[in-house]
């Protein structure tokens, strides 16, 4: 079985035929959340450590993340059709961030669990994202950031949507979710979620969540 | 903090470090970007400290790398390091934003990006639209008629699937429990495919009727029908009937 940090190579020499055939392999034995955490995001953050050790640059960066879209992209469950009434997700990264393959595996995690899901994508204005949210009235807003420095932004964003009527329940996560933060964004009134591992049982064990899932860190 | 003399021609960010990156001194263009900083740290995003630890150790040759940098306007900026240690205890570094080069590249990648999430939001709403017509489709494929006292009538259209019996199954009962029939009439006629999902649900659907005390006549089916409810009749009391025009002249 493929080691991420191989898919990482993979992925900085643009090789996206590779990178699809181990992952069909790979998929083969495992899930779709498997993938998403034992490979894809393991290779994206060595592919970080390499720019850390110097080894490539931004540029390179942007290949790879590109070759890794392209792999979620093609090989995503899109199968599955949603029954009656499905449960509304809405799907997005405040003004400012552009970081997007969490937010793509998110997506991706509840339509897998029979979610209806409305990715509206990295860098989205509040305004849109509230006009969207007006007119679509998801049950959920989750929302990704990997920059710090976004944190004063997410917050305007979760005060926003709180005050929507009616209220969704807004899920926060992303590399900025740290213990100092998230202290002052669950007492906000979102649901602060570290991985894909939480979220998966916090879609799984069903209606209200109990805040444990949120906070163990 | 003062500007050194030797950078102030230089048309770019430069800064004098000691060993510890304290500041010894910087350029206009530095403090012009960062603002007032002591040490290199202040200015370096926390995701890149460690690379500017780390490869700034005192060394022979000179070393050009990338950093992220936090500007006075708190932005987040890449630059390309070029840095060269004098001595021991000091080190030059040129600070290159390349954020301007880069950003021509990434605006194009993001523009084409919000193409396709427009056409993907567009096709999103269109899908939507669809899916509720089809609802709509599916509820209006089972209407429930009154017959008479004992009998309604259901003739269903289309093809019979999990997704189908799903939407029609509460109205359904909902009606039959109103109409206080005794015996439901389904007719099959115009009914296409049966898929074994939409079986599985359609045997639940009767077992509700059976609960509510109704006796259930299923007529007009076709021979491919037959085969697949014939496994299911062996678990339920269900009459079949071959054509609906014999169950209602009986009845007469
Ligand atoms: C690839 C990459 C890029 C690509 C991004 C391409 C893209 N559009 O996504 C490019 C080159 C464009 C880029 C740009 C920048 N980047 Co960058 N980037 C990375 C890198 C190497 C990997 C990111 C990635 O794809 N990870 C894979 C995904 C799957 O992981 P994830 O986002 O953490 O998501 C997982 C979980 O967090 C969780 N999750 C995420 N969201 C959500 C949401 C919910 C609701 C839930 C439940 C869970 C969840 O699920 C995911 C699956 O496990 C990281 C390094 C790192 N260690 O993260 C730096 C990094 C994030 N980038 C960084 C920086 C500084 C930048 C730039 C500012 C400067 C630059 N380097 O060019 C710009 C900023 C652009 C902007 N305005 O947003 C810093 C951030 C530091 C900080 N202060 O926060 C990092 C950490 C690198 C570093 N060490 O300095 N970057």
């Amino acid at each position: 079985m493929i080691h991420p940090v191989q898919l990482a190579e993979l992925f900085l020499e643009g090789n996206d035929r590779d990178a699809i055939g181990h992952i069909r392999t790979f998929l083969k034995t495992h899930s779709q959340k498997d993938l998403y955490d034992q490979l894809l995001t393991p290779a994206m953050y060595h592919v970080g450590e390499l720019w850390e050790n110097n080894e490539i640059t931004v540029a390179d960066e942007h290949l790879a993340t590109a070759i890794c879209d392209f792999v979620v992209t093609a090989v995503e469950n899109r199968g599955q059709a949603e029954v009656g009434e499905a449960r509304k997700v809405m799907v997005l990264g405040p003004e400012g961030e552009d970081h997007y393959i969490g937010l793509k595996m998110v997506s991706s995690l509840f339509r897998e669990n029979g979610w209806s899901v409305k990715y509206l994508g990295p860098n989205m204005p509040l305004s849109h994202a509230v006009e969207a949210a007006t007119r679509w009235q998801p049950d959920v807003i989750a929302l990704s950031a990997a920059l710090v420095y976004r944190l004063p932004t997410i917050k305007a964003y979760i005060k926003e949507f709180l005050a929507l009527e009616p209220a969704p329940t807004v899920v926060f996560g992303g590399r900025a979710v740290s213990k100092a933060n998230m202290a002052a964004l669950h007492e906000q009134g979102a649901i602060v979620i570290k991985d894909l591992d939480q979220l998966e049982r916090w879609l799984t064990m069903g209606e209200e969540p109990q805040d444990e899932y949120g906070i163990s860190i | 903090m003062n500007t050194g003399y030797q950078f102030d021609g230089l048309p770019l960010p430069a800064i004098q470090l000691n060993n510890s990156l304290s500041v010894i001194s910087c350029s206009q263009e530095a403090s012009s970007l960062f603002g007032d900083f002591t040490a290199l740290r202040d200015i370096v995003d926390e995701g890149s400290l460690k690379k500017a630890g780390n490869l700034l150790k005192p060394q022979k040759t000179p070393i050009k790398f990338e950093l992220n940098f936090v500007t006075k306007d708190l932005e987040l900026i890449l630059a390309d390091v070029y840095g060269k240690w004098d001595s021991d205890f000091s080190l030059s570094v040129i600070i290159v934003p390349k954020m301007d080069e880069m950003s021509g590249v990434s605006t194009q990648l993001r523009l084409l990006q919000n193409r396709l999430r427009e056409t993907d939001y567009d096709l999103f709403q269109e899908k939507e639209l669809t899916l509720k017509l089809l609802e709509r489709v599916r509820l209006l494929s089972a209407p429930c008629i009154q017959l008479n006292q004992q009998q309604v009538l259901i003739p269903l259209f289309g093809d019979l699937t999990k997704a189908k019996v799903i939407a029609i199954r509460d109205p359904l009962l909902e009606s039959i429990h109103n109409f206080k029939a005794e015996t439901v009439l389904v007719d099959f006629t115009a009914v296409d495919r049966i898929d074994e999902k939409g079986l599985d649900e359609w045997e639940a659907l009767l077992q509700s009727l059976k609960v509510m005390g109704k006796e259930c006549i299923i007529t007009g089916l076709k021979p491919e029908h037959a085969k697949s409810l014939h496994l299911m009749n062996s678990r339920l009391t269900m009459r079949f009937s071959a054509s609906l025009l014999g169950v209602l002249s009986g009845n007469r």
